[in-house]
């Protein structure tokens, strides 16, 4: 017989024909796509800052 | 005046984060009725379905940038229409695999297929290669103004196709998708559960077109303003 205390988390990742994995690995998929955005978005608002201040192409790149 | 409406952008960009984590979250935990052959692949529903709604509202979005283009001569206008062309690729593409991958296991479950010419799948491709000429139109012309105003006008022929390929022809022939002749697409016999998470799953989806369009048009905006060649 398992241990009860390790069940409770188990037990429910492998019922509902283990859905709730898929579930899990998707949700690391879209945070991971927010954290994506969420970098970019920083990128950007330096950028236009650098725009804004009137500095000419130096690392554009 | 700055082209992109930053506050308004992170705004919706935050509310995105937790409408999108809400509508996965109903979508694995909201229990569907198991219907033959579907099964739980039911659930494709709520991801394959809306991204051909983003791919709709990137192209509507892009010919209305076309439009105001050739109104206005304004070169924002122009990278607006291309960016949202851009993301109506990438999202009708994305319709087209998921579709695929929806198809082998359903449709093509004891035939083994993945691509048998099925009207709407063709005609969804045909589409997706539409808006991949307009940027290669593009890509063929180096003056800014004459590649903003001729592929315009491309974009302004490409968007009165949309509702055919994507519509009209797909229901008037044989087809194994949804929505063909005595197979609705959307109907009463869709679960009011699956309605629940499938509505807000569009507009989360389409939420998620308007933030990735933005960001490249932000990024394509900084990049003109510190090109000399593209000062506008």
């Amino acid at each position: 017989m398992p241990a009860p205390k390790q069940d409770a988390f188990e037990h429910t990742m492998l019922s509902h024909d283990k859905l709730f994995v898929v579930l899990a690995v998707v949700l690391i998929i879209w945070f991971g796509i927010v954290a994506l955005i969420l970098n970019t978005d920083r990128k950007l608002a330096r950028l236009e800052r650098k725009v804004a201040a009137g500095i000419p192409d130096s690392t554009t790149a | 005046m700055p082209a992109v409406n930053v506050k308004r952008y992170r705004f919706i960009r935050n509310a995105l984060v937790v409408w999108m984590t809400a509508v996965i979250l109903g979508a694995f935990l909201l229990d569907i009725p198991r219907i033959n052959i579907l099964e739980h692949t039911a659930r494709n529903l709520y991801f394959h379905v809306p991204m051909w709604f983003s791919m709709m509202a990137a192209v509507f979005v892009s010919a209305w940038h076309s439009f105001k283009y050739l109104r206005t001569n304004d070169l924002v206008r122009d990278v607006r229409a291309a960016e949202a062309a851009r993301m109506g690729i990438f999202f009708g593409l994305l319709g087209l695999v998921t579709g695929m991958m929806w198809a082998r296991f359903t449709w093509y479950q004891s035939s083994r297929q993945w691509w048998n010419f099925d009207p709407k799948q063709s005609m969804a491709a045909v589409q997706v290669m539409i808006y991949a000429g307009y940027l290669v139109l593009r890509s063929a012309l180096d003056d800014p103004i004459r590649r903003a105003r001729i592929s315009a006008v491309f974009n302004l022929f490409a968007i009165v196709t949309v509702p055919f390929l994507l519509y009209v022809l797909p229901r008037q022939m044989e087809s194994l998708h949804p929505g063909a002749e005595g197979n609705p697409a959307f109907s009463e016999i869709t679960h009011p559960i699956m309605r629940l998470v499938f509505y807000p799953a569009v507009i989360g989806f389409i939420g998620l077109f308007w933030v990735l369009y933005t960001q490249r048009v932000r990024a394509k905006v900084a990049e003109m303003a510190l090109e000399p060649q593209h000062q506008f």
